[in-house]
């Protein structure tokens, strides 16, 4: 029989953990869900909370893992030395709000909720943050599966919806998009120009008030 | 930039490694190796001459027999 893989047993390290992924993903959305409850009940007719969850699929797990390895490529020597636990992200919760006093209302409440979680904010390209991300674990249910949780601006977060899979993990046929520069500048003016309006429709709100 | 002087001296990037490549003369960089050293060193390590035959690798970790073997296999 041919030996396995680093890759083989990582897939079946994925799906021997799975169910305590799955365990993780709806106790960290259920906490946030219920955290922002508050919040949620308060809003406008013109203001969103969004609440999204992901359990990371095996294939994409194991590839971030890869990625992270110099030269991208697993030590076939060496198998043991790799383990999808070490990815921060397996159970991902992303909240998505408009417009940003209701965000940083939201990030307030959660990082009280989850005071052990370490930050990671997502920056632009002059280091403004962007949207806050968090990553930490949930001892009642796993004390081997880390979660991530974001809040994101809505607008900036949908965008990322179609920036994922043009740019940031783009189709085969499509390599190189993600380092191409005129496409990084032209994402950062989107991404610039969203938190523009956004900042814009605060202010006329506020001064209609 | 650091990009510049590995394309002008034949390099290009391969995605699915994230190393800079020349075949023609053998040699990889790693994108953490490019991210963490200063032009000056690049240069200097694009000039330098090899030892063997095969492929020299240049990493911040050293890479490792197996590696270097499963590396060597996909780069040709």
């Amino acid at each position: 029989m041919p030996e396995r893989t680093v890759e083989d047993l990582l897939r079946a390290e994925y799906f021997r953990f799975l169910p305590e992924v799955r365990k993780v993903a709806w106790q960290v959305e259920t906490e946030i869900r219920y955290r922002t409850l508050s919040i949620l009940r308060d809003l406008s007719d013109y203001e969103q909370l969004v609440v999204r969850v992901r359990v990371k699929e095996c294939e994409s797990a194991i590839k971030s893992l890869q990625r992270r390895q110099e030269g991208s490529i697993f030590d076939p020597d060496h198998p043991a030395d790799y383990s999808l636990l070490s990815l921060p992200d397996l159970a991902a919760i992303r909240v998505l709000v408009f417009p940003r006093a209701r965000l940083l209302a939201c990030d307030e409440i959660l990082r009280r909720s989850f005071p052990k979680w370490a930050p990671d904010p997502i920056l632009d390209d002059r280091g403004t943050t962007l949207a806050y991300k968090y990553t930490g674990f949930c001892p009642e249910v796993s004390d081997m599966v880390r979660a991530e949780y974001q809040v994101v601006p809505l607008l900036i977060g949908l965008f990322w919806e179609v920036e994922h899979s043009t740019m940031y993990k783009p189709h085969p046929s499509l390599k190189g998009v993600g380092g191409d520069s005129d496409m990084r500048r032209l994402r950062n003016e989107v991404e610039k120009a969203l938190s523009r309006f956004e900042a814009g429709f605060e202010g006329f709100v506020q001064n209609r008030e | 930039m650091k990009k510049d002087i590995l394309v002008k001296a034949g390099y290009r990037y391969n995605f699915d490694r994230d190393l800079f490549v020349n075949r023609d003369v053998k040699k990889a960089f790693s994108l953490e190796f490019v991210n963490d050293h200063p032009e000056d060193e690049l240069v200097q390590r694009i000039r330098e001459n090899k030892d063997e035959n095969g492929w020299q690798f240049y990493f911040n970790s050293e890479p490792s027999d197996g590696v270097r073997r499963e590396l060597e296999r996909v780069l040709g």
